[in-house]
């Protein structure tokens, strides 16, 4: 059941929050054991608050079990960011979206696990274990936002809040057959988030559907005062603007990102490419000007920004972060002054380029990953024969979306060896709906969305719903 | 601009502000800056300060 078929459910009485809750724990008891998708679960705080919502007005997530990262405040339970260092804090207030969220009727179901404060890909935290695929539990499942696409995947949650600075809520979407939205950049408030680098960092949903991701992007999008780089600007209604198809979009593929591609996941892609062809899209090549150069402009800012934020800790709590991430946060200390600049420089450049591509397509598209998820405890790949670091493979496929703030959606489009195949379709600033509405045709004219790994089928029989 | 520092100086540097890390960090880091630094030096060729006109 999608996010979107449960709250039709809740409305029509169906079943009531409790009991959608109770459900969803009884997965989550079942399953995460295997998965390790939450760091917390807030069962008893989640039933008391499915009950106060029989005297509430119904919301459009009325009811709707949903889970958030633990990098996103809840009020009452601990925000770790899968780190030893804020492992006993406790939220004082609730994060914009969470507020949000809670207004729109949703029941906090509990806290995900992550990459250690979402500044890595793997989502192999050492102080609280690994998150498993469930495609593959010996297989990674993306990251930072890793948990987010395991308990999709496993039916952990009705639906989730990532966040996404270069690539954390697209990777674990692809990586484990979920649909996943990177909003533009101010679109969603991050005021009670932990940041990683604030002029990338984006909150955004990750769930089964296009559908359930444009309903939680409702609940969470539009301006915050509290948050100075929110932007106010009107919020599209992305649920009703779902049926605009992709009849009339002009639609750029590039290719150079498909070239670079383990071919089988560029065949798997290049088909997606073909079905919205077949839905009316024009699809034609394009080169993206500086994609090349797009990871170290970004990288340019955002390793400088992220040893900004961590500059206290790393002075007085260093051996206490992992030492990937305690490697990645002490790069900001040793580099030349100016890069920073140069950074903005080119960021602005790039977006100049970027606006003037989309006068020309209305959606990009690309594989939202080259490669497969490695095992646990591998960071290498093979790609194109050789063997190359995960962490720099996906650079190329993320960063150039990141820099220049565009939303973009990652929907199953495939499977390779059973491990699902990402396709990313990237908008312009503030074209989630039109993201939002491509990526609903291609899943109403497929089924990959639909498929289930056996781990979260095993035991539907006493664990439904899925 | 493109030269990788020494351990030596990547201590030093990291003293001055505060921070001491481990001999192992410093040769993970070093890891990072020999592919970031070339990477930077050509992004500064690339979108020089007097050519931005900001």
């Amino acid at each position: 059941m999608t996010l979107a078929e449960l709250a039709r459910a809740l409305r029509a009485g169906e079943l009531s929050p409790r009991e959608a809750v109770e459900r969803y724990l009884r997965r989550i008891e079942a399953l995460d054991p295997v998965v390790n998708a939450y760091i917390t679960v807030r069962a008893e705080e989640a039933l008391a608050e499915a009950d106060a919502l029989l005297s509430h007005e119904r919301g459009p997530l009325w009811g709707v079990p949903v889970a958030v990262k633990d990098v996103i405040d809840v009020a009452g339970t601990r925000t770790t960011a899968a780190s030893r260092i804020l492992a006993d804090h406790v939220a004082a207030e609730d994060s914009h979206v969470v507020a949000r969220l809670r207004q729109a009727g949703a029941v906090l179901l509990g806290k995900l696990n992550q990459h250690e404060f979402a500044y890595g890909a793997l989502s192999t935290s050492p102080h609280f274990g690994p998150v498993s695929n469930p495609w593959s539990p010996e297989r990674i499942s993306g990251g930072s936002s890793g948990g987010n696409g395991a308990a999709v995947a496993a039916g952990l949650a009705a639906g989730t809040l990532g966040t996404d600075t270069a690539g954390s809520i697209r990777i674990p979407s692809c990586h484990c057959g979920a649909t996943g939205l990177r909003p533009s950049s101010g679109r969603v408030s991050n005021r009670g988030v932990v940041p990683v680098a604030p002029t990338f960092d984006t909150v955004g949903p990750v769930a089964r559907t296009a559908e359930d991701c444009a309903l939680l992007l409702g609940a969470v999008a539009g301006h915050d005062p509290g948050d100075p780089s929110s932007l106010d600007e009107p919020v599209s209604p992305y649920g009703e603007l779902l049926g605009g198809g992709v009849g009339e979009l002009r639609v750029g593929v590039v290719t150079s990102l498909l070239e670079g591609a383990h071919p089988p996941v560029a065949a798997a892609v290049e088909e997606a490419v073909g079905v919205l062809g077949s839905l009316g899209a024009e699809v034609t090549p394009v080169e993206v000007p500086l994609l090349e150069q797009a990871g170290t402009i970004q990288q340019a800012m955002q390793f400088p920004e992220a040893t900004a934020v961590h500059l206290e800790r790393l002075r007085t709590r260093l051996p206490d972060y992992s030492s990937d991430v305690r490697a990645r946060l002490l790069v900001g200390l040793f580099l030349p002054p100016g890069v920073e600049e140069t950074g903005r420089r080119a960021r602005a450049a790039a977006r100049d380029e970027m606006r003037r591509l989309f006068e020309r397509v209305d959606l990009l598209a690309a594989p939202t990953m080259p490669v497969l998820p490695p095992r646990i405890g591998s960071e290498s790949v093979e790609l194109d024969g050789r063997e190359t670091l995960y962490r720099l493979a996906l650079i190329p496929y993320n960063s150039p979306w990141s820099l220049v703030g565009a939303p973009v959606v990652s929907l199953p489009c495939g499977f390779v060896e059973g491990l699902p195949v990402g396709l990313a379709l990237v908008g312009p600033p503030l074209g989630e709906a039109t993201v939002l509405a491509a990526a609903h045709a291609y899943q109403q004219a497929t089924d990959w969305h639909e498929r289930r790994p056996a781990l979260a089928t095993r035991d539907e029989g006493r664990a439904a719903p899925r | 601009m493109a030269a990788t520092p020494s351990p030596a100086e990547l201590r030093r540097i990291a003293e001055a502000q505060g921070v001491t890390p481990t001999d192992e960090d410093l040769e993970a880091v070093r890891a990072f800056l020999q592919i970031l630094l070339p990477a930077f030096a050509e992004l500064e060729r690339r979108f020089p300060l007097e050519a931005s006109g900001r």
